[in-house]
């Protein structure tokens, strides 16, 4: 409010200096011959392209009205608005030229008059558009009336009146199954299911859709699973992700998120935890920021990191170059970036590193818009975040909600209002949008929610998609939601949803992460983590410490001398289930990647929505997506036969490194499979898992498992060749079998008569450092199991299953309902039945069949954009 | 906008131009992608690149920098050890390597050897910190995600065949402990989007793969394609329609069945290869990741890395057992490098290829970083050594470092730079940073230091800050 009432006046005095002081202005002024000689002659010795003082150029005719740091250098028709004016009128210090005679009246009147002509290029140019300088505070519209009837919420008043000024007629709106596909995939990320979806068709009351947007974020669950993708690519937060850090490498807030994305918190109050975490609970990890171990670059500290980071995401100011030196780009200065960040230092003043060099010159904490500064209470770092705070929560300060607003109307329709959500000084389509859809968000309490529902309900939101044209095109003109691709989750969640088949994740852990487990031996992640880890050896054996790897030859997979001894008997450590889950807990899958889930070192607001060669060769031939459509296919006819169910599973390591021993009935199995897998070890490569002292028993006595071959010998691991000293038990050396971390071992025992397995699963203790700690998982199975289920999870799904399948036309009009939102054509009926069919059961959808229709829809751009 | 892209924007909408044109010249009319800002390009003098990665610091005067040879006795100071292995002669008179890289010895006659290349220090080291830096230019953490080397050739260059990745990296697990992050963080193109991602390949011999339908598929790939054609043409909603968005789609679907099907994709299968050239290389995963490069490049590969693979502790991070670990990984690496040289040689694919050999850093047994730099140690050995386990070159040396050339216009048998005969060895004459390096290799490709992406509206150059140096006197 202060600017811009100190601007109104600014312009009025202007405005009455103009009329009294000009004389009789010269008549069609004439940029070129007579404005540019005079700035050349008087101002490019400091202003050229090359010098840019105060980053203005006045070299060109574009120069001129793209002015400098201080903003725009002239207002067309608006002299005495004009800091070229005020400055070499000597109203605004310091008076121009610096330091040179001021301009005669007659130069004066010259420049005078040709802004008020319009700044005109040449003179039968049309006068020149005003610079697009982006106001601090919000600036409520006057809703304007509607020029089509059903245009009545504010938001479309404004949009109404937009379009019809461009020249549009009223246009259509998108049909039922075109808005709920759109709608659940923009709540909840996941595709309506068919059952919902015609229900909603055949639903015939005139608020349908507004009533389904209210249902479905109601569904709090539902819709914090799909959202917390967008804010953790915003926030940088990655669960599980680390790097070696002397202090903190990085640190997790997906347990905050989520639940702040499940009660809707605030946007106020939201920014304000994550400027100012207090309690355990708030989300500290974002000021830590991402950090490497040894020395960084004076601008990537944690507190640069933290100013880059704020004004990025809070503010949609680019911080970037001036992190290092003035911006050559931007108006904000080195010392801008250093007093941000010095709200988020521990120190009080920071010093100034120009590129690496240490500056003369230190800051105090001060925000990038001097009007909003607050004095400090205290010169704590309490409470200079806390402050910080206040300041970016501060009402007047409209950049906060007008970012907030801006970038969730680029995830709903393709395209940002402003279109760089990164870059809030830039011209919005419609500032009167903008800034009336942020007022009512301030308004309403910072309720996110409401902003969907107003976003949603609109009929602006259901116009048609249209295509993206040429990007470089600076002239766009709003005519609807922009065509946009599926992301990564929404992708796989479908996959999930569609078949019925989620991933697991591995439980324990509180807060939102678990890491992936997807087929294959990548490690279970997700075991609750202790950090006492310290495997101790209890009684060194004789010869040396014992060391992780080793690099002298031992005979491989086997060991000891063979002297069998007692385990006792220890409480199991229940392992606990799995959980069904979406995309987003998967951490690092391959196809995750390659549809676009960024690495998040960096802020990514907007992903690479585009299509790629690794990414076809990913959807086309990646091992994930086919098993998954192979497996998820059966489950669809209800041919996936249950997962079975382990012999053996023990969790071994942590603050509870006793081996753990096992005794099972194996008179009916035909083969072993003893797996080991890692249980989120923070010194993986030291692990050292044991087998020890397996033997099977039979009608003639017992047999050592190290005299029986496996089927393949690769999950061995190369032992020392010394003595083996097992982490928490007191016998030295006895047998075991040396296995990897992560290790699948396969043994034939059919036929030989065996009636118990027996032994224990432990460790071999190997010094560790503080910090460090080996935790596994042992499993024995006598059916080959699935590597992610090896606990059988909890039954809950996230959505809940489909119906059973069991005719051709139904498996057809399933895929077609489900990944598309519609009924298949009589064509597309007549493909997919072809494609169903299976010579040896007639009648009876085929699972091959069917996992290639479903890869077929899914690989179309129907199924993969959001219409 | 470039000519070509100018191009192809003025006919998007027409179905014709689906097969006239590669995926990536597509990928940059998203718009999103960075703008590519070419300084005015040197002629190249090559057009591949292999870079065999020696993952965890190669002690350089156990291997191309060789010094004064101690043997192991008890009770010998670590101080007095410069090198654990004697130096032997090679095909230049005045060029001597150390024992162990006899068949690389017989081929130095082919090689620049650049033994002072200078890694940063970064206060604490960090393999796959450093690792990081060599491989982008630019030390983490930083403000935008910057690209692997092989992005920025395979994006400025393109593929060489449109049936082969142009950027194939070979040989490193993913999955590798406390470090996984870090060595993530650099395999991937960055800004530059995932079309210029590298092509992972970890086990050499499972490469065929990759590029081979499916086994749960088997002879359905083909079915399912065909299946694919039908329901797409047959789909209502998009049946006339050519927009850009849905085009590239299908185009980067038809790129990965060309790939798949492609008879370059016999370039990936080793076992079509003669045993005998096989067990030539054949020293470990490394070796056969040298001959899969040789055939990939044959093939029309642009940037192939191949590494002996970063684990903490294992391979070239030898923190104990220095000695006999070199043993073991000059066995991995003499006869496949060597023979690598030779049959690109043979195959008159030498002079168009460039062939370096380098690490993070070298190493030292008493120095951590460099002499008088405050960096932390990380190394327990002792004064003096009681048993071999001790006898080895255990600290990470930042002041000097090998890196070894070849082919690609490159001089033959010539030494650039020079290190000091006694502890610290350090660099003497003509350091040269990681920049020079790049802007070294750069120049065989025909890119030039100053080349750089329009990121967020600021330059970020190919090598840091536009600042890297050609080392004009490797150049024949």
């Amino acid at each position: 409010m202060m600017v811009a009432i100190h601007f109104r006046l600014a312009v009025l005095a202007g405005v009455v200096a103009a009329a009294l002081f000009s004389q009789v202005p010269p008549e069609g002024v004439d940029y070129h011959r007579q404005v540019h000689s005079l700035l050349a002659l008087k101002c490019l010795s400091c202003h050229s392209q090359e010098k840019r003082s105060g980053g203005l150029s006045l070299a060109t005719y574009q120069d001129v009205l793209n002015g400098g740091r201080s903003g725009a250098a002239l207002r067309p028709g608006n002299s005495g608005a004009s800091l070229i004016m005020q400055r070499i009128m000597g109203a605004l210090e310091p008076r121009m030229p610096f330091g040179l005679p001021a301009l005669t009246e007659p130069q004066i009147s010259i420049i005078r008059a040709w802004i008020d002509q319009g700044a005109r290029a040449t003179a039968a140019s049309a006068p020149a558009k005003a610079k697009w300088e982006a106001p601090l505070a919000l600036e409520r519209p006057q809703l304007p009336e509607s020029p089509w009837k059903n245009w009545t919420d504010p938001l479309d008043r404004l949009v109404a009146d937009y379009l019809s000024k461009q020249g549009f007629p009223e246009p259509q709106l998108i049909s039922d199954a075109v808005f709920a596909r759109r709608a659940y995939l923009d709540l909840w990320g996941l595709l309506p299911p068919p059952e919902d979806l015609r229900r909603f068709i055949n639903d015939t009351a005139a608020d349908k859709r507004r009533r389904l947007v209210s249902q479905l974020l109601g569904e709090s669950r539902k819709y914090a699973e799909h959202w917390i993708s967008w804010w953790n690519d915003l926030l940088r937060n990655e669960e599980g992700v680390t790097y070696y850090s002397e202090t903190a490498g990085r640190k997790s807030i997906t347990a905050w998120l989520l639940s702040a994305l499940e009660s809707n918190t605030p946007y106020d109050q939201w920014v304000s935890k994550l400027l100012n975490p207090v309690s355990p609970a708030d989300p500290d990890g974002f000021l830590i920021g991402v950090n490497w171990r040894g020395t960084v670059s004076a601008s990537q500290t944690p507190a640069l990191q933290a100013a880059q980071n704020t004004a990025q995401v809070f503010l949609g100011i680019n911080l970037k170059c001036n992190s290092c030196h003035d911006s050559f780009i931007s108006r904000w200065k080195l010392k801008d970036a250093y007093s941000l960040a010095t709200f988020f230092s521990v120190e009080d003043e920071l010093r100034l590193y120009r590129c690496d060099v240490a500056q003369d010159q230190f800051t105090t904490a001060g925000f990038l818009y001097p009007e909003l500064n607050r004095p400090l209470p205290s010169d704590s770092a309490e409470d200079r975040r806390a402050t910080a705070a206040a300041i970016f929560t501060d009402p007047r300060n409209g950049r906060m909600p007008r970012t907030l607003v801006n970038r969730i109307w680029q995830r709903l329709l393709g395209r940002g209002i402003v279109a760089n959500v990164d870059e809030m000084d830039e011209e919005p389509w419609s500032p009167e949008t903008l800034d009336w859809m942020a007022s009512e968000f301030v308004a309403g309490g910072y309720d996110i929610k409401s902003l969907l529902t107003t976003i949603l309900s609109s009929r602006t939101y259901q116009l048609a998609a249209v295509p993206r044209k040429d990007e470089l095109n600076k002239e766009y003109v709003f005519q609807g939601p922009e065509l946009r691709r599926l992301t990564a989750e929404q992708f796989a969640d479908a996959v999930a949803s569609i078949t019925g088949d989620w991933h697991v994740v591995a439980g324990g852990r509180a807060g939102g992460g678990g890491g992936a487990v997807r087929g294959g031996l990548a490690g279970i992640t997700g075991a609750p983590s202790d950090g006492a880890g310290i495997i101790p050896a209890v009684r060194p054996a004789s010869g040396g410490t014992p060391v992780a790897g080793g690099g002298a030859q031992g005979a491989a997979g086997q060991a000891g001398a063979g002297r069998r001894v007692p385990v006792a008997p220890a409480a199991p450590v229940p392992i606990p289930p799995g959980n069904y889950s979406r995309e987003w807990r998967i951490a690092g899958s391959s196809l995750g990647r390659a549809l676009g889930r960024p690495i998040r070192d960096q802020v990514n607001s907007t992903r690479d929505a585009q299509a790629t060669t690794p990414q076809a060769l990913e959807l086309v031939n990646g091992e994930s997506l086919t098993h998954w459509l192979w497996r998820g296919a059966r489950k669809m006819l209800g041919e996936l036969p249950p997962e079975p169910a382990s012999l053996v599973s023990r969790q071994v390591g942590g603050g509870r490194p006793a081996p753990a021993p096992f005794d099972v009935d194996v008179s009916q199995s035909q083969k072993l499979y003893l797996i080991v897998q890692d249980a989120l070890s923070t010194a993986a490569d030291k692990a050292a898992p044991l087998w020890i002292q397996p033997e099977l028993v039979g009608p003639n006595g017992t047999t050592p498992l190290s005299a029986l071959t496996p089927l393949d010998n690769s999950g061995f691991r190369e032992g020392s060749g010394g003595p083996i000293t097992v982490a928490g038990m007191s016998e030295s050396n006895p047998s075991a079998v040396r296995v990897k971390l992560s290790s699948v071992l396969v043994y034939d025992i059919a036929g030989k008569g065996f009636t118990r397995f027996r032994g224990a699963v432990g460790f071999e203790a190997v010094p560790l450092s503080q910090g460090e700690n080996v935790q596994g998982r042992f499993f024995v199975f006598d059916q080959q199991p699935s590597m992610d289920r090896l606990v059988p999870p909890n039954p809950e799904t996230p959505l809940p299953p489909g119906p059973v399948l069991r005719s051709v036309p139904e498996a057809v009009h399933r895929v077609y309902w489900h990944a598309l939102g519609r009924a298949p054509t009589p064509a597309e009926l007549r493909i997919g039945e072809a494609a169903l069919a299976d010579r040896n059961r007639p009648g009876r959808p085929s699972a091959e069949g069917l996992a290639d229709l479903l890869w077929a829809v899914l690989m179309t751009p129907e199924f993969q954009f959001i219409r | 906008m470039n000519a070509e892209e100018r191009l192809i924007q003025s006919i998007i909408g027409r179905r014709g131009f689906l097969g006239a044109t590669a995926a990536a010249a597509l990928a940059a009319l998203a718009g999103r992608e960075p703008e590519l800002v070419r300084a005015a390009p040197p002629p190249a003098t090559a057009d591949s690149i292999i870079v065999l990665w020696m993952a965890g610091g190669m002690a350089q005067t156990e291997t191309f920098d060789p010094k004064r040879y101690t043997p192991f006795e008890p009770g010998v100071r670590t101080e007095r050890v410069l090198s654990t292995f004697p130096a032997i002669d090679t095909s230049v008179d005045h060029i001597k390597i150390s024992q162990g890289l006899e068949r690389i010895a017989k081929v130095m006659d082919r090689a620049s050897l650049i033994r002072t290349f200078q890694a940063p220090d970064l206060g604490y080291i960090l393999h796959s910190r450093h690792q990081f830096h060599w491989h982008t230019g630019y030390v983490p953490p930083q403000s935008v995600a910057v690209p692997h080397l092989g992005s920025v050739v395979a994006k400025t260059l393109r593929p060489r065949n449109p049936s082969v990745p142009p950027f194939i990296s070979i040989g490193q697990n993913m999955e590798i402990g406390g470090e996984t992050a870090s060595i993530k963080a650099f395999h991937t193109a960055g800004f530059l989007g995932t079309e210029y991602a590298p092509f992972l390949i970890t086990d050499p011999q499972d490469a065929a793969s990759a590029v081979r339908p499916h086994a749960d598929l088997g002879s359905r790939f083909q079915n399912r394609r065909r299946l694919y054609e039908q329901v797409l043409a047959n789909q209502p909603v998009y049946q006339y329609s050519g927009d850009f968005q849905r085009e590239s789609l299908i185009k980067s679907m038809d790129a990965a069945d060309r790939l798949l099907t492609s008879p370059s994709a016999k370039a990936f299968d080793l076992s079509l290869e003669p045993g005998r050239n096989f067990d030539l290389y054949n020293t470990s995963r490394f070796g056969q990741g040298c001959l899969l490069a040789r055939r990939l490049v044959e093939a029309g590969a642009r940037y192939v890395e191949v590494t002996t693979e970063y684990i903490p502790f294992r391979y070239w991070d030898s923190h104990q057992d220095g000695h006999e670990r070199q043993v073991m990984m000059k066995k991995v690496i003499d006869a496949p490098v060597a023979q690598l040289i030779l049959d690109l040689e043979d195959r008159g694919l030498l002079n168009r290829t460039l062939v370096v050999l380098a690490s993070e850093f070298g190493r030292d047994a008493i120095t951590e970083g460099k002499v008088g730099k405050e960096v932390r140690d990380q190394s327990t050995t002792p004064d003096v050594m009681t048993q071999p386990t001790h006898y080895g070159m255990h600290r990470h040396f930042t002041a000097a470092g090998s890196v070894l050339l070849f082919g690609g216009g490159l001089k033959r048998g010539f030494v650039y730079g020079k290190t000091a005969e006694e502890r610290p060895c350090t660099t003497i004459e003509n350091p040269v940073p990681v920049e020079d390096l790049h802007a070294t290799m750069y120049h065989a490709l025909g890119i030039a230091p100053t080349q750089n992406f329009m990121v967020e509206k600021r330059p970020v150059y190919v090598t840091r800050d536009g600042k890297g140096k050609v080392i004009n006197e490797l150049y024949a």
